[in-house]
């Protein structure tokens, strides 16, 4: 018994050297369970939804306790204490969608938002509703990133269990207008050139035509 | 039918110890507590409560596969159970093949009691037994089962207490397979990458009945059944390996 234990304490020594979160990382959080989610959830097993929920019941507290108001909240205390529960629990919409929501609207940090988009959509990749608020937060960054809109809209659209619906909106219209908003703009440049042209042809008045003429330069 | 008749007078005979009323008290006492948090909200209705139903049961579960297949082995090997089962008719193989089966019947005892105990309370605290709770729990027994074959199988390698220790070490391990796997390719170190692979790949992976862990090719359901199965007679063809040369001694 004495020579089993010892391989495991051994055993469990080595991983946790291993997978050791930095000394300053460890520092910067309460408890492990926030220092390295991952783990915690390959340690806590199926008590892991369990743990998320109480992780959740803390969570919404740190926007209560920020002093001077929402604005001066603690954004990576935030950040990690939603990226541990889309770790522990992937399905818990409702929670990581309070926690991005918050995180690309008060202080605007996108890339936090799209950080514990993308774990819980590592987890739980067959979820259309991680991509559909990715497409949001893009939607209404200050710079919204085409080409990251059209690979969502189309994904969210090639989704088997998307039906048009999220939730209780009717989105399909609203997809359709993003898709067209991120198409391609060579084809756009095009589409533009051949019905400037047609104008041309077709208006008599010179001052019209001239106007034409100097877009059709642009654009070429 | 005779391996049928050792799985009955094998469950009956674990089934009759002290420690069967223990795991009742405990299950009541994870109930109440579960209850008690049937009110509190969590931004989605009841699954506070759902999620405690599930952690509390899962882990007796897991209790209860480990101690009683170690104490089957401890039955065989200080109790001499296998003289009254030799004396029915039944050859090594049989034998084996019972204590395997009275493991999973009684953990699917356990999974039936615990589902019914389920729907009545989810029935009058929430709004019933959804398809994910019952999939959830389902998964758990499947795992809890599997632990209790790899003790089994263990214990004809090492001694009882032993394969109770290993066989915990590798539950967790392979519980947090396909966390470690992902954490691995997160930090890009090729000794974790390898390690994680070796774990998911070699050891029993019983993150494959995690839910929420990430999906396989096909149905996750299915998968886990499979795997169970395959796994499953792995180790009973393990433990009859091994048992067939065997020289039992009682004591």
């Amino acid at each position: 018994m004495a020579k089993a234990l010892g391989i495991h304490a051994v055993g469990f020594i080595l991983l946790f050297f291993l997978f050791l979160p930095s000394p300053c990382k460890q520092k910067n959080e309460s408890s492990f369970i926030y220092s390295n989610p991952l783990i915690s959830k390959a340690a806590l097993g199926s008590l892991s939804p369990l743990a998320a929920d109480f992780a959740w019941l803390e969570s919404t507290k740190i926007g209560e306790m920020g002093k001077g108001g929402t604005l001066a909240v603690n954004t990576s205390e935030f950040k990690n204490a939603f990226l541990t529960i889309a770790s522990l629990d992937p399905s818990f919409y409702h929670a990581i969608n309070y926690g991005v929501s918050f995180l690309s609207t008060i202080p605007k940090d996108k890339d936090s938002a799209y950080d514990i988009l993308d774990r819980a959509l590592s987890l739980h990749p067959n979820d259309f509703r991680f991509e559909y608020l990715k497409l949001i937060i893009e939607v209404t960054s200050e710079q919204p990133n085409k080409e990251i809109l059209k690979t969502l809209a189309m994904s969210i659209f090639a989704h088997p269990e998307f039906n048009g619906v999220f939730g209780t909106m009717k989105v399909d219209d609203f997809l359709l207008d993003i898709l067209a908003f991120a198409g391609d703009e060579h084809a756009k440049k095009e589409q533009l050139k051949k019905e400037l042209t047609w104008l041309h042809k077709n208006t008599s008045d010179k001052s019209k035509k001239a106007l034409i003429e100097t877009k059709l330069k642009e654009l070429n | 039918m005779r391996a049928l008749n050792a799985c009955r007078f094998i469950l009956k005979s674990i089934l009759s110890e002290r420690a069967t009323g223990l795991f009742i008290v405990l299950a009541v006492i994870f109930l109440t507590l579960s209850l008690s948090l049937s009110d509190i909200n969590i931004a989605v209705k009841y699954k506070l409560l759902e999620d405690a139903l599930l952690a509390s049961q899962s882990f007796i579960m897991t209790l209860s596969a480990v101690f009683y297949a170690f104490l089957m082995m401890e039955k065989e090997r200080k109790g001499g159970i296998f003289v009254f089962i030799f004396v029915g008719g039944c050859n090594r193989g049989e034998y084996l093949l019972s204590q395997f089966m009275a493991l999973f019947t009684l953990i699917s005892l356990i999974l039936a009691a615990f589902l019914a105990v389920d729907a009545i309370f989810l029935s009058v605290f929430a709004e019933g037994i959804n398809e994910g709770f019952l999939s959830r729990l389902t998964l758990s027994a499947l795992a809890s089962s599997l632990l209790g074959f790899l003790t089994l199988t263990l214990s004809r390698f090492v001694s009882n207490t032993n394969s109770v220790i290993y066989a915990i070490f590798l539950f967790f391990i392979g519980s947090g397979a396909d966390e470690l796997m992902l954490y691995a390719s997160e930090e890009n170190s090729i000794a974790a990458k390898a390690l994680s692979q070796t774990v998911y790949y070699l050891l029993p992976n019983f993150s494959f009945f995690d839910p929420l862990a990430i999906t396989v090719a096909f149905s996750k359901e299915f998968f886990a059944l499979l795997y169970f199965g395959l796994y499953g007679s792995l180790l009973f063809f393990a433990a009859h390996f091994k048992f067939k040369k065997e020289v039992l001694r009682v004591g």
